[in-house]
């Protein structure tokens, strides 16, 4: 739902050019945009998906910001308008709280590393030959596996005492762990298997990025008297922005709409340690049948990722037109 | 500044033999263009003296030194693309200064270098802009300061005008030809462009198939070619070539049954070949009146053709024509006016035209072959 919202939001970035392209320069073009037969067709073109896009994630977004500010006992026949008072039953609910706390420690250790370890992929593996396709083919392979069933095989590594990790570690000396019951490592063997999960992901963005810079900005940098780390700081990385910023969007997306894991591997436990806000809402909604709090939670949410994807792409935007 | 030697330098991508023992010196100081039509191995060349490329066999010096096994960046040499390579989130200065930020050079004493070097160029007022923001014109003197500014040894221009629309690259052209005159830096320059190649080089070296086949000044390759090839490639619109069978000694017959004398030292050169082309360059043809046959010489050709096209430039004129089959174009300045359609008399005189050896194309006539 945010990647749509997204392509919409660029899409009607793109309108906006369209229409600017066509309209007559020097005219007032903000007073009588729909005289211009550009910018109507410009719509005409954006509306089917629009409309689809309205009945199915607009509509309901705002529905919900609605619901947020009433609250239906179960079972009552009508709703009662409280104002804020679902958010600050929200804010005072403990476990709320340790959920965003384990979602953003659950964000920073799994948006960073994947990121960096699909770049280093990405990196080595740029040039084709058939020995680096079976490789990258190997290390996309886990984006090919549904998150649940990931999750499932992964049951199997953690395995306390003859789970895959434990044996090989045994060998070496290492006792037995309690990879997905411990509450301080719980979150942290999540943490794995999502990195595990989408660094191949990336890599796939990047490798496409990276095929996009012209050889010769290598060449004129090692006639300008460039080394390896220095063609990566002062071409690779500021040309592969765009890239970087797109992926970082949706590595942050992922973190927030993906609880398969979760529900499959630990069920939020122990003690609360590995709840992620997504799985949180889904609990009062489903579990503790507190829709008005689940409400409330997802419109935080929404705001929360929509916020972080303008911000990225606008950046994005702003910086970095490279077509010459 | 150096001198620069390649020696018995060849590459091969695969199978396929780009270049085929080349041996060249360049002088120091000397503005060299590679010419050659594409695919004749001038780039890769220039690539193989840059270090982006690995020679398979051979030797090439810059100065006094073996450059073969020095990386790049060591071998102190400047390279132009063809698109410029600008970096395109760097500002103009930040490009320029590019390689001495790499070289360690402090920050205030970068400042200045860039400083003058872009007063040099007149960029001093595009300092801060970035290449998308500049036209073709600028994006091209940005490069140049960019090579410039660390003072090489050497510069590589590879094809670096043919970005730019036909006007800019005249005038980009001549900035290049006073500033390498001003800085005196050791220049090779490729271009498929035989004008430019023309107008810009102290020498040509004139590439075909990966071998080179003559190097000397733009008025030497045009008045005296080696061989078919070199005459054909050079000059617009490029020589004309009439196929001659020998029937004497010194006597030539055209495929119309015109005989012709030849000057006596051209006929001691044919030795036994049977048969010739000629090449004569379109301003070396003449359109005569159809009444004055006073002028006929025994080593004068002259046939009558109808006229198939005329292109003015202005001062002159270029008549197509023809020769039995052959197309043949003339320039000239007085037409003694040809129309389209009509029918002209044309001539030229053998003591203007060159002979090339059927069987390989090599130069026969004394202008070219030891002048």
């Amino acid at each position: 739902m945010m990647v749509d919202a997204c392509h919409l939001w660029l899409a009607m970035r793109k309108v906006k050019y369209m229409a600017d392209n066509v309209t007559a320069r020097g005219k007032k073009r903000l007073l009588k945009p729909f005289y211009n037969a550009g910018y109507i067709k410009a719509w005409l073109y954006l509306a089917p998906a629009l409309l689809f896009l309205i009945l199915f994630t607009y509509y309901p977004m705002v529905q919900v910001l609605w619901d947020s500010f009433f609250l239906k006992e179960y079972g009552a026949e009508k709703k009662l308008f409280v104002a804020f008072d679902n958010y600050r039953r929200l804010f005072a609910d403990e476990d709320f709280i340790t959920a965003v706390k384990n979602n953003l420690i659950y964000a920073i250790g799994t948006v960073i590393p994947s990121i960096v370890i699909g770049f280093g992929f990405a990196l080595s593996l740029t040039q084709s030959s058939r020995f680096k396709n079976c490789i990258r083919s190997l290390l996309f392979f886990p984006t090919l596996v549904p998150l649940v069933a990931a999750a499932a095989l992964w049951i199997f590594i953690y395995f306390p005492g003859i789970g895959l990790l434990d044996y090989y570690l045994a060998k070496l000396g290492i006792q037995s762990t309690d990879w997905l019951g411990d509450p301080d490592i719980a979150l942290y063997s999540l943490m794995i298997l999502t990195i595990w999960k989408n660094a191949g992901f990336y890599m796939l963005f990047f490798i496409a990025g990276l095929q996009g810079i012209g050889e010769e900005y290598y060449e004129a940098a090692s006639l300008e008297g460039a080394g390896w780390w220095q063609k990566l700081r002062y071409v690779t990385l500021p040309l592969l922005a765009p890239t970087s910023a797109f992926v970082f969007v949706i590595a942050l997306i992922h973190v927030f709409t993906h609880v398969d894991h979760v529900i499959v591997m630990t069920l939020g436990g122990p003690m609360g340690s590995t709840n992620l806000v997504l799985y949180y809402i889904y609990q009062n909604a489903h579990e503790f049948n507190d829709l008005a709090k689940a409400t409330t939670a997802t419109v935080l949410s929404v705001m929360v990722l929509l916020a972080i994807s303008f911000f990225s792409i606008r950046t994005m935007e702003r910086g970095i037109h490279y077509e010459s | 500044m150096a001198s620069i030697e390649f020696k018995q330098i060849c590459k091969s991508y695969g199978n396929i033999s780009v270049i085929k023992g080349i041996d060249l010196e360049i002088k120091d100081g000397e503005l060299v263009v590679f010419v050659g039509p594409s695919g004749c191995g001038k780039s890769t060349l220039l690539r193989l003296l840059a270090g982006l490329e690995e020679e398979d066999s051979g030797s090439m010096y810059i100065g006094e030194t073996l450059v073969n096994s020095i990386a790049p960046k060591d071998r102190n040499i400047a390279m132009i693309f063809q698109n410029y390579a600008l970096y395109p989130h760097m500002t103009v200065a930040e490009n320029i200064g590019f390689g001495l930020k790499l070289r360690g050079m402090n920050k205030k004493k970068r400042a200045r270098a860039v400083d003058e070097t872009a007063s040099l160029l007149g960029l001093k007022h595009l300092l801060t802009k970035q290449p998308r923001q500049l036209s073709g014109g600028q994006r091209q003197r940005v490069a140049m300061g960019r090579a410039i500014i660390r003072n090489p040894e050497v510069f590589l221009m590879d094809e670096p005008l043919s970005n730019l629309d036909a006007k800019l690259r005249n005038q980009m052209r001549i900035e290049i030809r006073k500033l390498q005159r001003r800085l005196k830096t050791t220049t090779i320059f490729v271009t498929h462009d035989q004008i430019e190649a023309m107008t810009l080089a102290d020498r040509i070296v004139v590439l075909n198939d990966g071998k080179v086949q003559q190097v000397g000044a733009p008025s030497k390759l045009y008045s005296s070619p080696v061989n078919k090839f070199v005459a054909g490639f050079l000059g617009s619109p490029s020589i004309n070539f009439i196929h001659a069978r020998r029937t004497g000694d010194n006597e030539l017959t055209l495929p119309d049954g015109q005989c012709v004398l030849l000057p006596m030292d051209q006929a001691q050169i044919l030795s036994d070949l049977r048969e010739v082309e000629i090449g004569i360059r379109p301003e070396q043809i003449n359109i005569v009146k159809k009444s004055d046959q006073t002028a006929m010489e025994k080593n004068t050709i002259t046939w009558s053709s109808s006229v198939s096209l005329i292109e003015s430039l202005g001062s002159e004129k270029l008549v197509y024509s023809f020769h039995g089959e052959h197309e043949v174009a003339i320039k000239t300045t007085n037409s003694n006016g040809a129309l389209e359609g009509s029918n002209i008399q044309l001539s030229f005189s053998m003591n203007n035209a060159h002979l090339f050896a059927l069987n390989d194309g090599r130069c026969l006539s004394p202008v070219a072959g030891n002048a």
